[in-house]
């Protein structure tokens, strides 16, 4: 082509660099911080980035762990946990009685206890929130779980109230320690579900300021608050003036904002992340959750896994000690029996025992009559390959598609064929509701062993296993009518080795909350729900 | 194309009719958006009310009743023709209803989510456009052969790398390493950077490249020789000859950039952890919630309309040869 602008002297031009310099500049400043805590300050402000967004503030109407992390410090709940025992300690309540039958609870309330909005947190404001959650216009969907049989509430006096259930319900009052039953302000009420999705009011040492959908949660110290309960570590007020509460659904990017103190603490670490952010002299806390572990769930309505030899030999057949250590480099752990460690009335049904053993599971085949294989290697019977289909949900969490790949290689060793089929979210809850699985992943955290009894009872509608075993559920049900901790203790314990004999499910890890925090926060601790108490954490100065 | 004698923009009659028959025309092609967007939600294997109830994960079981009572408030237990109805006849009124998820108003969900969109939006097809004007000019400006294929190249690597390793390594360069920048969130506009950069790169390397070509383009025509012929300096060909007609082409890939940062919108978002309609959007598509997606795709086509009619006239306006009666 001939020259645009003739008659012009060729000019050399530098070549502009179209790449980023950088280099040099590049040592990371981020020189481990080993300044302490020290002692607790009064003042300053947290910024603590979290992976999900609460979508609704309301505890009483949002299933979201993100809102229970956001206002755990906003509400008070009439009975705490305390996460070392299990126990149920005075909170809003100082004493309670419960009726022989575990139907009726009457609670004695603290005296001289506001709202942030100065009324009264008496017997008529427990009452309306009780009420409340239950109606179906309030739209709760998790809260009124919790209080399944809710027969009514009575206000004795203004101190005392008494809340009944048409069945035994002595698992309600570890629900009463959440804050999905946390007491809001009932004249916050009126403005109707969509406003209390925006702010609430509450007694507790901080007050909910601002909640910016998808971006942050704002809490402010409340002045004058001087009711913790006994878990607490500390009497009186919250050290810190303001807790800031970011979304940042990435991984990397909230951890790289731990690392370059943008934030000064992060929710869900990813657990290959643990070591990095250690060596930088970062804290990760490691919080056992309660609850049921993520678990394998198998489907005895339909076979293959109708069969109780075939369950058992597909438990035999996972190495789960191989995928939590490739996955999750131990600092996941592996799980025993269908509750985790921290969960009152958890028990280890193996005996400590290693469960992997792929020659039993090949003996326990054989005996169901898979004996013959077809071209892939697989068993066959009458025709018929051993196929189990394990649909789940993507994206998924903490790479449990790569885990089913793992457990999917495990099975091909003894000749069981496991097909993975990812779905989306409508798809998968669609696919649930059907039964159209044989296996199907589940978890789920509370603190009381009562837990069981929503996967594992014959007639509950979360009963995913369709388990149908009567011993276990008559000892479900005796555990929800007593409120006796020993005695509940040892009916779970029942009921997890029957349900280890049965194999009913298979249980891979139990359910832990990694937090990153700067060397400047003290105070760090959690509730039984593995919640971080914002009313006793401090902040150093920088 | 019909040849006219007198520029058309001389004409009020006939913009005030072609801007009434676009958008005339705009109204079916909205309508149809709604009616997809509305059938496309519910042929979608997945139940809201399930989808919502099991937000905490299996294991909450609030009750047969609530569920029905939840089912009858988000009017999904009516039968699908007169759900449809009920949505067109009051979405006509402006009224979107109310999100599934927070029972907010829908309006109110998009409206706060924005003018963070629009922020990032305009700041990256203004970073796009200008480094593209920059780029393209320089290159046809020297004539250098090495720096054109440098300019390619990089257009050509700009389109095709993935935004999300674009935002992952800026924010790991720029924010965590050196901290320049803000990694995440909607304060201020120091935040604003590096997502504007992210989004801005496919964008200003499709630009680049088709600048440059027209710009290469239009000097090759026989005017541009006349003009230079006449005694023209350099300067003066580009910017009286030479760039208005390069930019008509240009301007068509600029309306469809538009709503390419639309979709680009919310990886970005979702990397940066910013506030906007693009992750307002994938939530409300997760959750299925019904009401806000349906409203989300009515407002994206809407702009799109928009965008085109205003490109229509940009071209009559710029070229003299268009009619802007000629469809």
């Amino acid at each position: 082509m001939a020259d645009r602008f003739p008659s012009r002297r060729p000019r050399p031009i530098a070549l502009a660099t179209v790449g980023v310099l950088l280099a040099t500049v590049a040592c990371t400043n981020q020189a481990a911080r080993h300044a302490s805590a020290g002692a607790p300050r009064s003042g300053g402000s947290l910024t603590f980035a979290v992976n999900g967004d609460p979508v609704c503030i309301d505890p009483q109407q949002s299933p979201s762990g993100t809102t229970q992390l956001a206002v755990r410090g906003v509400v008070d709940s009439l009975v705490a946990q305390d996460p070392r025992t299990g126990r149920i300690v005075p909170w809003l309540a100082t004493s309670w009685t419960v009726s022989p039958d575990a139907r009726r609870f009457t609670f004695v309330l603290r005296s001289g206890v506001t709202f942030s909005d100065g009324r009264p947190v008496d017997a008529a404001a427990v009452k309306a929130n009780f009420d409340r959650i239950v109606d179906p216009g309030t739209r709760s969907q998790f809260a009124v779980s919790l209080l399944q049989g809710y027969a009514g509430s009575t206000v004795v006096n203004p101190h005392t109230v008494t809340v009944s259930f048409t069945t035994p319900s002595a698992p309600f009052l570890q629900a009463a320690s959440t804050a999905f039953l946390g007491i809001e302000s009932p004249a916050s009420f009126a403005a109707g579900p969509a406003a209390t999705c925006r702010r609430i009011v509450g007694s507790g040492p901080f007050t909910l300021s601002r909640y910016t959908p998808r971006a942050s949660v704002l809490l402010r110290r409340r002045p004058g608050y001087a009711w913790p309960p006994s878990t607490a570590t500390h009497h009186g007020g919250s050290y810190l003036d303001s807790v800031t509460i970011t979304i940042v659904p990435e991984d990397s990017v909230r951890v790289g904002s731990l690392r370059s103190g943008q934030v000064d603490a992060i929710a869900a670490v990813p657990p290959r992340q643990v070591d990095r952010l250690r060596h930088a002299g970062l804290t990760v806390t490691r919080v056992g959750l309660a609850g049921v572990p993520f678990s394998l769930i198998f489907n005895h309505a339909r076979p293959p896994l109708d069969d109780v030899r075939v369950r058992r030999a597909v438990s035999r057949a996972i190495d789960a000690d191989q995928i939590v250590h490739t996955l999750y480099h131990g600092i996941y752990p592996r799980a025993r029996g269908l509750l985790t460690p921290p969960t009152p009335g958890y028990t280890d049904p193996t005996g400590g025992r290693d469960t992997f053993d792929p020659d039993q599971a090949r003996t326990l085949l054989d005996q169901a009559g898979w004996t013959g294989r077809d071209s892939s290697g697989y068993r066959t019977r009458n025709g018929h390959t051993l196929t189990i289909d394990w649909p789940y949900n993507t994206p998924t969490h903490d790479q449990s598609d790569v885990l089913a790949q793992l457990v999917q290689q495990q099975l091909k060793r003894v000749g069981v064929k496991l097909v993975l089929r990812p779905l989306a979210t409508g798809a998968a809850l669609s696919t649930l509701a059907k039964g159209d699985y044989d296996i199907t992943q589940q978890s789920f955290g509370r603190a009381d062993g009562d837990v069981l009894r929503n996967f594992f009872l014959s007639t509950s509608r979360d009963n995913f296993s369709h388990v149908a075993l009567p011993d276990v559920d008559a000892l479900l049900t005796r555990g929800a009518g007593t409120t006796d901790p020993a005695r509940r203790d040892a009916l779970y314990g029942q009921v997890l080795h029957k349900l280890y004999e049965d194999a009913t499910a298979f249980p891979m890890y139990d359910i832990v909350s990694l937090v990153g925090t700067s060397n400047r926060i003290g105070g760090l601790h959690f509730t039984d729900e593995g919640l971080p108490v914002w009313h006793d954490m401090w902040i150093a100065n920088g | 194309m019909t040849t006219t004698a007198a520029p058309n923009r001389a004409r009020p009659g006939r913009l005030v009719r072609f801007l009434v028959l676009r958008l005339a025309l705009a109204v079916p092609v909205l309508l149809g958006a709604l009616t997809l967007a509305f059938a496309a939600l519910r042929v979608v294997p997945g139940d809201p009310v399930q989808i919502m109830l099991n937000a905490s994960g299996n294991g909450a079981d609030v009750g047969p009743r609530q569920e029905q009572v939840l089912r009858h408030q988000l009017g999904l237990d009516e039968p699908l023709a007169e759900q449809y109805g009920h949505y067109v006849w009051h979405a006509v009124r402006g009224d979107f209803g109310t999100s599934f998820q927070t029972g907010e108003s829908v309006l109110h969900t998009l409206a706060s989510a924005a003018p963070a969109s629009l922020a990032l939006a305009g700041a990256a097809l203004g970073l796009a456009v200008a480094v593209a004007v920059v780029v393209s000019v320089a290159d046809v400006w020297t004539g250098n052969r090495a720096l054109h294929a440098v300019a390619s190249a990089a257009g050509v690597l700009a389109v095709s790398t993935p935004s999300y390793w674009v935002g992952f390594l800026l924010v790991d360069l720029l924010s965590f390493r050196v901290p320049v920048f803000p990694a995440f969130g909607n304060a201020g506009l120091a935040s604003l950077v590096l997502p504007a950069v992210t989004l801005a790169l496919p964008g200003a390397g499709i630009l680049t490249q088709v600048l440059t070509d027209s710009l290469l383009r239009t000097l090759a025509e026989p005017h541009v020789e006349t003009a230079t012929a006449k005694g023209a300096g350099r300067l003066r060909v580009l910017v009286r000859h030479t760039v208005r007609n390069a930019f008509i082409p240009t301007l068509t890939i600029t309306g469809s950039a538009i709503g390419n940062l639309l979709g680009g919108a919310v990886v970005v978002e979702t990397v940066f952890a910013r506030q906007g309609l693009g992750r307002a959007a994938v939530d409300a598509v997760t959750a299925h919630d019904y009401p806000v997606v349906q409203a989300f795709v009515f407002f994206v086509t809407l702009v799109y309309v928009l965008v085109t009619i205003v490109v229509d006239l940009l071209h009559a306006v710029a070229d003299p040869r268009v009619s802007i009666t000629s469809t």
